[in-house]
């Protein structure tokens, strides 16, 4: 039993920590907290529903399909709209309602789209589930956890191991001195927002696989929670988002398993409220203090 | 054009206010239909909501995505209050204020020392807490069944005064118009003061403003106290109103709507906070007439639309219609300037 | 300075700021007595703002007391510190851009009143006499600082010196025991800075006890009567301007520089 929630929450909390991660992704670069992460998100899971079952393209196809257009959809957001309200200086608060503004868009264009009752995400292989120390195991959660790691180990080296890496925490440390380095800005901003929004999306399409249902309101709910977990490792920290990622999804587990399924949802915003209260720059991330 | 508008506006405030003021009087005089009493009474309702907001973005500068919680503990607050411990309406209301000016604190206490945006999201996560509260503690609330059999409003079980029914639209409308109108004059009292400068200093530099001597901490929680405050009321007569609350009415997207309704109308501004929402309750309304004309998909549009003007308004004029626009300094500075042109030519 | 014991206005007592690992100011001992002007200088980034935030609060000094009036402030909210009447200006302007001249000052008075939030809301007695109280002293103020004219300007649509100017009108609103001015020179032509020197001489002679960091090597020496000499981070010189000016290690470091 105890393993069985384990599993489980291991699963779920990868997953988050990759959504997780493009917040933080996005964050590290723009200080800026894109609120539109979580409507690719589920947009994601809608268009591989969209793309496999109603257009009937090959399975890898619609997944490739989709995380690209998702991606490409922040891509739009960030040239279309944040960009211009960052040349205009406006007071940081803009780009996040801006962000909540394209947020709103997405999810009632699906809403539109797909009707607001619940629709089975399709998965083309059929694996058995097998046991293992008393609990029944989903293979799935396997692919879960192998994609989240792998994912996890590119991206870690993408941000120390590569120039596109250095440039982007250059950027983060300071955009003028960035600038002035020749490090091409808004070329790497544009290129957070495609890896950030497609891990994003590819998580969406495993949690719809996962839970092998989506729903519009799933972007708020799941959004938010991965939002806390990017703000327990520490947003802007790769690793602290696997953690935070980690953290939530396990102790929502064990919270619907042991105490109440109705609050299970409840339990990420109270370790978020937590979490800002005792240490505000999160697990892993380190202290700011503002310079006069 | 606007700028001629608002000039004149700034000269004439006090005529444009009365008008106005007198225009909401005589509207269930106006008109009779149920319907449009009804539309009335909601843009008041947004009104209250758009304005609790706009204390605390457009003024103190802190960026509240979670409304819907205060209004949905104001509305249950004052259900629960009539319904279990039967409080009649006023009293019921006044408590419900306090227990979400309450919330208020307790939420802006831990949480207010957070850095801007990160507060944003906290207070959509304590909403969803809220929301899932609602939803769950089916002892206390009735769980999705929501609260029936509100009683309507009435002054100390008074139900009708000069012949004019309390339970009756007309009568509701007068109760909220009243509520209003009390929020309005407080508001800009408490704008135009110490604490009101104090929370528009905070906005504009708060290290500057530690270094004049204000408690930053202490305003912002009041600020934050007071918008939940608003909010609460807004609840606790929309509860009486509709004689119905549930947890569906408190969600994410109502947040949302009221957030649309400050941006729309204008940081910084009470006029702005009422024109947007009365441009936000008329806009779905207007959809529906227009969907008699062009289908029904532009009535299911309407939530795409409020996202869209909410990207529009943030990239062309971000802080809103008639933000930036404080009429009292127009007036005066207008009136600066005519002075100096005068002084110049009696000088030659 | 003479043998009669004055009491200091300001006491600072082997300051040290570190900023994880790096130090900022290190041991800086200070004194300023009532009615004097009290330059700070140094070459950039001796420390000197870092010293200006340790004494109002912005910071909390690594190691060392501040002392104010007497009274041990350090570590002390900002906000609190400026209640016990000392108050500053910013080396980058920190107005309301938000607000009106006028209101940028009354901003200044926050801690000359009381009134409360629920007074105000109510519009009761003592909050309608302490805003016509406000009223008066901020119009008083602006005429001083000659921008009465400006008073229904937006702070940022002012010129950049009278920006400087309305920053100094704030801090002076509330009668401060205490003002420190953080570079008030910066940016200026030579014109404004003359008007500028003049304006501290008019602020002095009403009685104000002034500390000021500043570059402008004419406005220090013409206007101080004590100065501090900083460099990285640790005080190098005290003295009037004529024994900074012929001190070895003050030419040093100021090397190249005329002073």
């Amino acid at each position: 039993m105890h393993f069985q929630q384990l599993i489980n929450g291991l699963a779920v909390g990868s997953i988050y920590a990759l959504v997780a991660v493009g917040y933080s992704m996005v964050y590290g670069v723009l200080k800026l907290i894109n609120f539109a992460n979580n409507a690719f998100m589920v947009a994601a899971a809608f268009l591989l529903i969209l793309f496999y079952s109603t257009w009937h393209l090959p399975y890898g196809l619609a997944i490739i399909l989709a995380l690209v257009l998702c991606a490409a959809g922040a891509v739009f957001m960030e040239r279309a709209s944040l960009n211009p309200i960052r040349k205009k200086n406006a007071p940081g608060i803009s780009a996040l309602i801006c962000t909540v503004g394209y947020s709103t868009v997405i999810t009632n264009l699906l809403l539109y789209a797909f009707g607001s009752q619940t629709i089975m995400v399709p998965f083309v292989l059929h694996l058995p589930t097998f046991e293992l120390w008393g609990a029944v195991i989903d293979p799935f959660t396997l692919i879960i956890l192998g994609t989240a790691f792998v994912l996890m180990v590119f991206l870690t080296w993408l941000t120390y191991g590569t120039k596109t890496g250095e440039a982007m925490r250059a950027i983060s440390q300071n955009t003028q001195a960035a600038k002035l380095m020749g490090v091409d800005v808004n070329k790497i901003i544009t290129l957070t927002f495609f890896i950030g929004t497609a891990c994003a999306a590819l998580s969406g399409i495993m949690i719809g696989i996962y839970y092998s249902a989506v729903d519009t309101t799933m972007s708020f709910t799941i959004g938010i929670k991965t939002f806390a977990a990017a703000i327990l490792g520490g947003i802007g920290v790769l690793h602290g988002s696997l953690v935070g990622g980690l953290v939530i999804g396990l102790l929502e587990t064990f919270v619907a398993g042991y105490i109440s399924a109705g609050y299970k949802d409840a339990i990420a915003f109270i370790i978020l409220i937590l979490v800002l209260v005792i240490r505000p720059s999160g697990l892993f991330g380190k202290p700011v203090q503002s310079k006069v | 054009m606007l700028k001629k508008i608002i000039n004149g506006w700034a000269k004439h405030q006090v005529a444009v206010t009365l008008v106005f003021l007198a225009f909401l009087i005589l509207y269930p005089v106006l008109f009779h239909s149920y319907y449009l009493r009804n539309v009335a009474i909601q843009c008041l309702i947004y009104s209250l909501l758009s304005l609790a907001l706009n204390l605390i973005m457009g003024y103190t500068g802190i960026v509240v995505l979670g409304m819907a919680a205060f209004y949905g503990i104001g509305a249950y607050a004052l259900a629960l209050l009539t319904t279990k411990l039967g409080i009649s309406f006023l009293p019921a209301v006044a408590l419900a204020v306090v227990i979400t000016f309450c919330f208020g604190v307790l939420l802006a206490l831990p949480t207010l020392r957070i850095q801007g945006n990160y507060l944003a999201i906290v207070t959509l996560g304590f909403c969803e807490i809220i929301r899932i509260v609602e939803l769950n503690w089916v002892s206390l609330t009735n769980g999705p069944f929501g609260i029936k059999q509100i009683p309507a409003p009435d002054i100390f079980g008074i139900k009708s005064i000069f012949g004019l029914k309390l339970s009756k639209p007309e009568g509701k409308y007068y109760v909220v118009l009243i509520l209003l109108v009390i929020t309005v004059v407080i508001l800009h009292n408490v704008l135009n003061s110490r604490s009101g400068r104090a929370w528009k200093s905070i906005k504009g530099d708060p290290i500057a403003a530690r270094a004049m001597g204000i408690n930053v901490f202490r305003y912002k929680v009041f600020a934050f106290a007071i918008c939940a405050a608003i909010a609460g009321l807004a609840g606790a007569y929309y509860a009486a109103y509709t004689g119905y609350v549930d947890s569906t009415t408190f969600n994410y997207n109502q947040s949302i709507l009221i957030l649309s309704m400050t941006i729309m109308g204008g940081l910084g501004s009470i006029p702005g906070s009422i024109i947007g929402a009365i441009f936000f309750v008329i806009l779905p309304e207007v959809l529906r007439w227009l969907g008699t004309f062009c289908g029904e998909w532009i009535v299911e549009w309407r939530q795409i639309i409020y996202g869209l003007i909410l990207v529009i308004m943030i990239m062309f004029k971000s802080d809103g219609i008639l933000g930036g626009f404080d009429l009292r300094q127009i007036h005066l500075y207008n009136k600066l300037v005519k002075e100096k042109e005068a002084e110049e030519k009696q000088n030659g | 300075m003479g043998e009669t014991v004055r009491e200091a206005v300001l006491h600072c007592e082997n300051i040290t700021q570190r900023f994880s690992g790096l130090v900022a100011v290190s041991d800086v001992s200070m004194d300023v007595y009532t009615n004097e002007i009290v330059g700070v200088i140094g070459p950039n980034g001796a420390g000197k703002t870092t010293l200006f935030n340790d004494i109002t609060g912005i910071y909390k000094p690594t190691e060392g007391k501040v002392f104010f009036g007497g009274e041990d402030i350090t570590g002390m909210a900002c906000h609190k510190i400026t209640a016990k009447g000392m108050t500053r200006t910013f080396q980058n302007i920190r107005l309301f851009n938000n607000m009106m001249a006028i209101d940028n000052v009354l901003v200044g008075l926050h801690t000359a009143t009381k009134s409360g939030i629920a007074e105000s809301m109510l519009h009761l007695g003592r909050h309608r006499r302490e805003e016509k109280e406000s009223l008066a002293r901020a119009e008083e103020v602006l005429k001083l600082t000659d921008l009465y004219d400006y008073r229904y300007h937006y702070a940022d649509s002012l010129p950049y010196g009278l920006q400087r100017r309305l920053e100094i009108a704030r801090a002076l609103a509330c009668h401060p025991k205490l003002i420190l001015l953080d570079e008030p020179a910066a940016g200026m032509n030579e014109q404004e800075t003359t008007d500028l020197l003049q304006f501290i001489r008019k602020l002095k002679s009403m009685g104000n006890t002034i500390i000021l960091i500043e570059h402008d090597m004419r406005l220090v020496m013409n206007l101080c009567d004590r100065i501090y000499v900083l460099d990285h981070g640790t005080r190098i010189a005290e003295g009037t301007p004529d024994e900074v000016r012929k001190n070895p290690q003050v030419i040093t470091a100021y090397l190249g520089e005329e002073v």
